[in-house]
């Protein structure tokens, strides 16, 4: 088991290597909204570099989304409470804030939620998740369906091929501290298995090639191949952890 | 009445209603005769299934002698039937009506030639296929077939992944485990201890999966399939409050179509037959659910 999971260890440390590059190569020439996604990234494959990640969080400013910093603070949260990164993003992200109220726990009282819930409120419900939890640094009891139904919706994420969706619902079963479950390993299989030649992630190509031919606005560097890059790093840094 | 007793009186009578449809005659092309044959036989089937699970509905047996008077014996449909032998269940149609208590002694004698004939011996077929005709032949009590042996070497008995698994693949697996089981009627002593472990982690999560996409096709096709191999699941009772839910008005389930496949039928004018072609399958995969697996909600 102990060499399975060194073995798995090292895939992530690999893909993040890789990652990191195809990153690396895009920051400078991108305009601050790709930018600050960009440093998200390259702060995931690099967590715990203090110097670059300090810097990263000096180019942060609060118009560049809240998001964006989340992300990073999740990279820099090993780090001493006393860093100057760290600080700068309490600072942005509102230390002390109190965490927002779970109105969605009641509904998985109703057997049928599993079934029913759209995917915003499964990403909603995996971002308060991460919120609640401090990054998988604060304990609570959960209700024993939560488990039970993400571990059902990253099933759902894997069969559609989604990987946008599936990576906040690893992340939160991370958080959450069930790293244990068969579908997570899959899902952090099903990850790797998402990484191209060029280091970067993607997934559904065909999809995503239509989408930029009928519609000019579609970026595919700035609205499929850096986010889901971006997710995918975050993700992996959480379950490399 | 209960929950199954409404669902499953809406939808006969929708079947009832739409009778004319399920006449392979009543259609001039060629395409539409095909599809419907197999409609009528999907209908003989269920009628079969629920007599075995001794259904209490008078309106099974009603529908069964319909079939069997207005559709099963016409002698065109006969001759079709035989001179296509292994494009439409020719076997299988008159299975589930023999088992409804009719027997055509005519057709039997010339179907009897044809399987001596060896033609349909020679077909080749996919296990899941041949799994479908063992059954259809150990029906109408013609010879019986190793099922254990044909069902290792199927899709389902390789335990496939099952993310990677297709709609297709869905109905494979499904279909196999209809036939293995006689619908739930029998407990085969060829499924292994890895066996009843892939059901239990693969098919609550199908099902699942199935009912979340709105497919109640497959969804009620999978409920079917639990039932038969005694997994008992919390998705059950959760798929049957969806499925009685979508019931629409007229007492039918709408079919699963594709984004393309629902744009050409509403572009169709002939309303009465897009109606029927999308939804009579799911129509009658519920309600084959409702004979094998009645449900509790």
């Amino acid at each position: 088991m102990a060499s399975a999971a060194n073995a798995a260890s090292k895939r992530i440390g690999v893909a993040l290597n890789h990652a990191a590059r195809w990153l690396n190569a895009r920051v400078p020439q991108n305009d601050r909204a790709t930018r600050a996604l960009l440093m998200l990234g390259v702060a995931c494959t690099t967590p715990n570099d203090e110097e670059t990640l300090d810097r990263l969080t000096q180019m942060i400013t609060p118009d560049d989304a809240v998001a964006s910093a989340f992300v990073l603070r999740a990279a820099v949260r090993k780090l001493s409470r006393r860093s100057r990164a760290r600080a700068r993003l309490d600072s942005l992200l509102g230390s002390g804030t109190p965490p927002p109220p779970l109105t969605w726990l009641r509904a998985l009282d109703d057997d049928t939620l599993p079934y029913v819930a759209p995917p915003d409120l499964v990403r909603q419900i995996a971002t308060s998740i991460t919120l609640v939890t401090d990054f998988g640094t604060r304990r609570r009891t959960w209700p024993p369906a939560l488990v039970d139904t993400l571990t059902f919706w990253l099933f759902c994420s894997m069969r559609d091929d989604d990987l946008d969706l599936l990576c906040p619902l690893v992340r939160a079963l991370s958080f959450l501290g069930c790293p244990d479950i068969d579908e997570f390993h899959d899902a952090i299989a099903f990850i790797l298995r998402h990484q191209r030649e060029d280091g970067r992630f993607s997934a559904q190509e065909l999809s995503l090639l239509q989408c930029s031919r009928k519609n000019a606005e579609f970026d595919l560097l700035r609205d499929a191949y850096l986010p889901m890059t971006v997710a995918s790093v975050w993700t992996l840094t959480e379950a490399h952890d | 009445m209960t929950s199954a007793g409404r669902i499953e009186s809406a939808a006969l009578e929708w079947v009832s209603r739409r009778f004319e449809q399920f006449r392979p005659t009543s259609h001039a092309s060629a395409k539409r005769i095909a599809y419907v044959t197999k409609a009528a036989a999907e209908l003989a089937m269920i009628c079969a299934v629920a007599r075995k699970h001794a259904r209490s509905s008078a309106l099974y047996r009603q529908l069964a002698e319909r079939v069997w008077e207005d559709i099963f014996r016409v002698e065109t449909l006969q001759d079709y039937m035989l001179s296509n032998p292994d494009q439409v269940p020719c076997i299988g149609f008159y299975a589930s009506l023999r088992s409804c208590g009719f027997e055509d002694h005519a057709y039997r004698r010339r179907l009897t030639t044809i399987l001596k004939s060896g033609y349909l011996n020679a077909v080749e077929r996919t296990p899941s296929t041949e799994l479908d005709f063992a059954y259809s032949l150990a029906e109408a009590d013609f010879v019986h077939r190793d099922m254990g042996k044909i069902y290792r070497r199927s899709m389902l008995g390789q335990h496939p992944l099952t993310y990677a698994l297709t709609k297709a693949d869905l109905y494979t697996i499904t279909h196999s485990i209809f036939f293995t089981t006689d619908f739930g009627r029998r407990d085969p002593p060829f499924f292994t201890t890895a066996d009843r472990g892939y059901f239990a982690s693969a098919l609550p999560r199908l099902t699942g999966y199935s009912i979340r996409v709105g497919d109640w096709d497959l969804g009620a096709e999978l409920l079917i399939a639990l039932a038969a191999v005694r997994v008992d699941t919390p998705v059950v009772v959760a798929a049957w409050k969806m499925l009685i839910a979508a019931q629409k008005d007229d007492g039918s389930f709408n079919g699963p179509l594709d984004a393309e496949q629902a744009s050409e039928s509403a572009a169709n004018p002939d309303r009465e037959w897009v109606t029927f072609r999308d939804d009579y399958h799911t129509t009658l995969a519920v309600l084959l659910a409702i004979v094998c697996a009645p449900p509790t909600v």
